[in-house]
């Protein structure tokens, strides 16, 4: 592989990086091309050291993938990191993968309840508009109104176990990413 | 050279050579292909994450062959997190080698 195939392949490969940070990363391949050539090395040799350009645009795009998540952290962009980790073949995070998945789906569930019982004032007055304010829909709308307060507490408590949950998942990725570093890919 | 042994020890090599003087890629990635083999293009993905956490800051200079060097050179945060990184190894690599080394001495 020449420097041009090779620098395509990457730069193909990391299109889902912004062109900012891509235009960065090939140029330090390009630089590295360069000085090799100037000390008479040919292409092909240096394209040979550096391995695989697939590979390294996967460890970049994982890179990139932490760094979105940690600036952004919400369920989206730290989903991704995760899965940009399954995409390089993580035994670790893909055996972690369903209870991650399933704590997701338990704090999506967790949020549902949190907002409907916070609206759920809103949500009885309508059956009273279309019908009539007796006192059996009163006291509906009793215990709605303290369903709205549990609401409220429930979404308070849901805030903090995802602020938390997130920051731990993101912590172990970085200590994954650590870990990884390095790893031949041939 | 073991590619689980590799994992964690390239990040500390590569902030002990820039640590000594102020490195470009290229030279760094020779420096430690000179001592073990490595997949030479993984090295530039690790300077970017340790230049994006601040450990390293860059410049360019001008060099007499060839195009323009980046420079890497170690940051006030960068050198406490190598100090930090190299006694751990210190620690870690003398009880392993305690271990490895150690004459039996029941026979």
């Amino acid at each position: 592989m020449n420097k041009e195939m090779f620098i395509n392949e990457l730069n193909q490969h990391l299109e889902k990086i912004p062109l900012e940070d891509r235009k960065e990363i090939i140029y330090d391949y390009e630089e590295h091309f360069d000085i090799g050539i100037s000390e008479g090395k040919s292409e092909e040799e240096i394209s040979n050291s550096l391995g695989n350009p697939k590979t390294i645009a996967k460890e970049l795009l994982l890179d990139y993938r932490v760094q979105q998540a940690e600036k952004d952290s919400n369920i989206v962009t730290v989903s991704r990191a995760v899965l940009a980790f399954i995409g390089l073949g993580f035994l670790n995070l893909m055996i972690l993968f369903p209870p991650f998945m399933a704590i997701v789906g338990g704090l999506i569930g967790i949020w549902v309840a949190a907002i409907t019982m916070t609206i759920s004032p809103l949500l009885t007055l309508i059956p009273g508009f279309l019908y009539a304010f007796d006192a059996i829909y009163l006291s509906l709308l009793l215990k709605s109104i303290v369903a709205c307060g549990a609401g409220l507490i429930l979404i308070f408590i849901a805030t903090y176990v995802t602020k938390y949950f997130i920051i731990i998942v993101i912590k172990y990725l970085k200590y994954n990413l650590r870990v990884i570093k390095g790893e031949s890919s041939k | 050279m073991n590619a689980q042994f590799k994992k964690g020890v390239l990040e500390l090599c590569v902030l002990a050579l820039v640590d000594k003087k102020d490195c470009y890629g290229y030279e760094l990635v020779q420096r430690i292909s000179e001592k073990f083999e490595v997949a030479e293009g993984t090295v530039y993905p690790l300077l970017r994450r340790l230049t994006k956490e601040d450990y390293f800051t860059t410049y360019l200079k001008e060099s007499n062959e060839g195009p323009p060097r980046k420079y890497y050179k170690l940051t006030y945060k960068g050198r406490t997190f190598f100090e930090e990184l190299r006694s751990q190894w210190k620690e870690f690599s003398e009880s392993v080698d305690q271990i490895i080394w150690e004459e039996n001495k029941n026979e």
